[in-house]
């Protein structure tokens, strides 16, 4: 417990939607930076801002984050 | 159209601006042993100024931009900042109270020196995290 990374699909789930950086960071209320940092597994975003990407991307949490291994 | 870059960008440069002047500030004020090597309202004015465009850039590109550029992501930046300005702080105020003690500075340019190179270190800091991040 504690040690597990959190992956995340959200480049995949945000290019197939045809999206960029900066289109999604508006939608979610984000700056560009926030998303890069996100995507690049440097910055864990909160719960709060992790549903608010769920819904703007249309799927679940689970599809976009995961703990690895899982 | 001004939008959250702008911000960011305008953030970046005036804050970067206002703490290279607190370590200059603190250099010279070690360089010169007196604690006002310069203008003593240098410092303080570089962050009012900084804070005035700060604000004015972020009034004009509206409550929805300066959200986005004032997101969870710069917060964590801005904590992990002052944390790390925190220990910078603590070993600053150990040299100077070894250099006070042997006699090498006058007390009052060591707390000049001091109060400026901790702001000057976290505005840097922040900056530098804040433009690493991408």
């Amino acid at each position: 417990m504690g040690t597990e990374q959190l992956t995340n699909r959200l480049k995949v789930l945000r290019a197939e939607r045809g999206l960029t950086q900066a289109d999604l960071a508006d939608a979610a209320g984000v700056s560009r930076k926030t998303i890069n940092t996100i995507e690049n597994r440097v910055f864990v975003p909160s719960t709060v801002l992790a549903l608010t990407l769920a819904r703007v991307l249309g799927c679940t949490v689970e599809e976009i984050f995961a703990l690895e291994g899982d | 159209m001004i939008g959250a870059a702008t911000i960011e960008r305008t953030r970046q440069v005036l804050l970067a601006v206002t703490g290279l002047a607190c370590l200059a500030y603190a250099v010279l004020a070690l360089a010169q042993n007196r604690p006002d090597p310069l203008w003593w309202w240098v410092p303080g004015a570089a962050g009012s100024v900084a804070a005035l465009g700060i604000l004015a850039v972020a009034q004009f590109a509206g409550p929805k931009a300066a959200r986005q550029a004032m997101d969870e992501h710069y917060r964590a930046l801005e904590l992990r900042a002052a944390a790390r300005t925190f220990w910078a702080g603590l070993l600053l105020a150990i040299l100077a109270g070894v250099f006070s003690a042997l006699g090498w500075f006058d007390p009052a340019t060591l707390l000049a020196a001091l109060g400026t190179a901790m702001a000057g270190c976290y505005l840097c800091l922040l900056v530098f995290m804040d433009v690493r991040a991408g």
